[in-house]
């Protein structure tokens, strides 16, 4: 019996009994954070559209999740399921093997909560079903496991008095495995619309390609403190090691060393990551927020570490492109230099019966590749813009659009065109509308549909092969429940 | 699982099952607050715990319910009173109340029922003696120049007699202060006021809804407020645009 099958086993028992538990008490029913705060999730979460944050939220996280009642049963589940289907039938880019069919994508299994007075964690594991396991080609899609978001805090809150320049401090310190999943702002990297995707269609999420500063795509262990002077500035540095093996290997599990199917990201040294923002008062139900962040990695190649980067891999089906048995990082070759600046702001009304929020940010990133280990060119440019608009009412019926635009150099990474030969570039433009009907605050019922107007470059026939952007478009219709 | 015996694994994942569960059971799945604060890992005099073990009422106050309610009692969002100088006896009645689960107005269930589900009543009266105490020290200029201002003085002062509107300074005060169970209106926000007018106004208005404070079943709530049931009378024939021009009057008072 390996670990992984000890792992699978003791994760069957958790959930028995996290439904036996519930089973005894219909109370515990809830999402743990509602559970300990007694609150409603709109409390915390923008017109009810989880993850968005409202001002309380961001209190809430930024205090180490720490507000409330220690609870007795310190877990959540959340599911996700639904149809996803494309243009393109359902066998084309980006799409992994979606059937087009009703089906589970996730469970999400929540642990933490409040742990002592100074201490609280986020630690969302997921269970994948029916995921595509990357490892050389031969092995079946099956259902696996793997550490989702962590967030491990302290934190502490001073209050002086009002008179005195600064009144109120919140300083802290997080374990986490994402950059920018530390943030408290859903215009950062990990936090950004669109919120619910399908494990079938990667197309459900937006553009191919994106600079390294996105979403789940820094996914290292990493260690940072911060601070949020007066509820107005906010500071926070981080340093994000390679995966893979060590005390915080479980923060990536299963990428490991030793896993040929999950290669961990090799990283050279602590690579750093910065945040910061101006977060305004809240006037009347509106408040703001203006921001800066970015971050610079140096990432060694490994066997695997084409496909495992920047999702790029998965978008594209691109079989790993070495067959060393081992995982292990080249270290005579150097590293690629991923280095990202970003702009983010957002804004919020909320008022019952009405809701509105937007975000957008803007990220430039530069990449060296001295020595060609993942790119063609040793200088690659990427810039990517992304926002979205949406508006809730009553907490329960929803809308929201989505813009999100990539750009940079033609690079044989991005694919070559099937007749000229020559390199595609990333160029991609994407729209994704919703909406969304919560009967429940844990309960949401929505359809997404994902519009490509460029994609690779092109609009029409844009790979040499006749595939028009278009034919990347994705439907969503989707299941979220949360407990 | 790749093992020769899927009968063993199976047997093997029974056993962790089993042990796991009596582990579990053993715990209680419902005992973990009754264990004393683990001292060197609490704060008391910086937490924002509820309920856990007995954190004080001004530790709290600056702690959980300044979060929304603002330090000194000034709350940013129009959904939520200001308490600032609000009246002791009053913030305690509603505090019990809230815990008890007897006020039942809309927000009051969504956001109350569990902050206020642990509250002891030594902390109730800690609350209550800190925003009590904290200056009602802003005025609300945005309103100075309504249209409706005159309006709502009348009303404020005179009362509508033909509706049987009494005036409001009759108990809240000359000047809407407030006086001891009756609450301080003066300076309160208007989305706020017109929000408690209706529950009053429709007192048989119910709505199928979530509720806060650990309670899994959505369920029918009567959005009621007991302990004013002096108002009941007063504006049952308030109309709609009458109670919003006495709360736009209101909130522009120191």
């Amino acid at each position: 019996m390996n670990f992984a099958c000890l792992l699978k086993t003791f994760f069957a028992s958790l959930f028995g009994l996290l439904l036996f538990c519930i089973g005894l008490n219909a109370a515990q029913a809830l999402p743990l954070f509602a559970r300990q705060t007694g609150q409603n999730c709109v409390s915390c979460h923008a017109g009810g559209q989880y993850p968005e944050l409202t001002p309380y939220g961001r209190y809430f996280k930024l205090t180490g999740y720490t507000l409330g009642t220690r609870q007795d049963i310190p877990v959540s589940v959340q599911f996700v399921g639904g149809a996803a289907t494309s243009t393109n039938g359902n066998n084309g880019t980006g799409q992994v093997h979606q059937s087009g069919q009703l089906e589970p994508n996730y469970i999400f299994l929540d642990f933490g909560g409040k742990i002592f007075d100074n201490f609280g964690a986020f630690s969302q594991w997921d269970y994948n079903f029916d995921n595509q396991i990357s490892g050389k080609g031969s092995i079946p899609n099956q259902n696996s496991v793997s550490a989702d978001v962590q967030d491990w805090r302290y934190a502490d809150h001073y209050v002086g008095e009002s008179a005195d320049s600064i009144s109120d401090v919140i300083w802290g310190a997080s374990l986490n495995n994402y950059a920018g999943v530390t943030d408290v702002w859903n215009s950062s990297p990990m936090w950004m619309y669109p919120y619910i995707v399908s494990n079938r269609n990667y197309g459900t999420a937006g553009v191919p390609y994106n600079t390294r500063l996105s979403s789940f795509s820094i996914h290292n262990p990493g260690y940072g403190a911060y601070v949020y002077l007066n509820q107005n500035f906010y500071a926070e540095a981080d340093l994000y090691q390679s995966s893979g093996a060590g005390a915080f290997s479980w923060m990536t599990y299963p990428a490991s060393n030793s896993n040929p199917n999950y290669a961990p990201t090799y990283l050279q040294g602590l690579n750093p990551y910065f945040r910061f923002a101006y977060q305004s008062d809240e006037h009347n139900g509106h408040n703001w927020m203006i921001g800066a962040l970015g971050s610079s990695i140096n990432q060694y190649a490994s066997c695997d570490t084409v496909s495992q980067s920047a999702a790029s891999g998965q978008f594209k089906g691109v079989s790993p492109n070495c067959s060393g048995p081992v995982n292990a990082p080249t270290l005579s070759s150097g590293t690629v230099q991923y280095r990202d600046k970003a702009i983010d702001s957002q804004y919020q009304y909320l008022t019952d019966p009405h809701t509105v929020t937007a975000q957008a940010r803007f990220t430039a990133e530069t990449i060296y590749d001295p020595n060609g280990i993942m790119y063609s060119n040793p200088n690659n440019t990427m810039n990517s813009f992304l926002a979205k608009v949406s508006y809730v009412y009553q907490a329960t019926y929803g809308a929201a659009i989505g813009y999100q635009n990539v750009n940079g150099t033609a690079d044989s990474k991005y694919g070559t065109n099937a007749v000229t030969g020559q390199s595609l570039n990333p160029n991609s433009i994407a729209w994704i509308p919703s909406i969304w009907y919560q009967p429940l605050q844990n309960m949401r019922i929505g359809y997404q549909y994902t519009a490509f107007t460029k994609f690779n470059g092109g609009t029409i026939n844009y790979n040499g092969s006749g595939t028009n952007a278009s034919a990347n478009n994705a439907s969503w219709l989707y299941l979220w429940l949360a407990m | 699982m790749k093992s020769k015996h899927p009968f063993l694994n199976l047997l093997r994942a029974i056993a962790i099952l089993g042990i796991a569960s009596l582990a579990i059971i053993q715990l209680g799945c419902t005992n973990f607050n009754d264990i004393p604060p683990v001292t060197t890992l609490e704060n008391p005099s910086r937490s924002r715990t509820i309920g856990d073990y007995p954190v004080s009422g001004k530790v709290l106050a600056v702690q959980v319910c300044a979060s929304c309610h603002g330090v000194n009692g000034y709350s940013n969002s129009p959904m939520i009173p200001n308490l600032a100088a609000q009246q002791k006896d009053y913030l305690v009645n509603q505090l019990q109340d809230y815990r008890d689960r007897t006020r039942s107005n809309e927000y009051g269930v969504l956001y109350m029922w569990g902050m206020a589900h642990y509250l002891s009543d030594a902390q109730i009266q800690e609350l209550a003696d800190y925003f009590s105490s904290q200056p009602a020290n802003r005025v609300n200029t945005e309103y100075a120049k309504d249209a409706a201002l005159a309006r709502g003085k009348v009303i404020f002062e005179k009362g509508i007699p033909e509706a049987g509107v009494i005036q409001c300074n009759s108990c809240h005060g000359a000047d809407g202060k407030g006086i001891a169970t009756f609450p301080r209106i003066a300076g309160q926000r208007p989305y706020y006021v017109i929000q408690q007018l209706h529950v009053w106004q429709h007192p048989d208005e119910k709505k199928f809804m979530e509720v806060g404070g650990n309670t899994w079943a959505p369920r029918t709530i009567t959005f009621a407020r007991p302990r004013g049931a002096l108002m009941l009378n007063n504006v049952k024939n308030l109309s709609d645009a009458d109670a919003q021009a006495v709360a736009i009057y209101l909130s522009t008072l120191p």
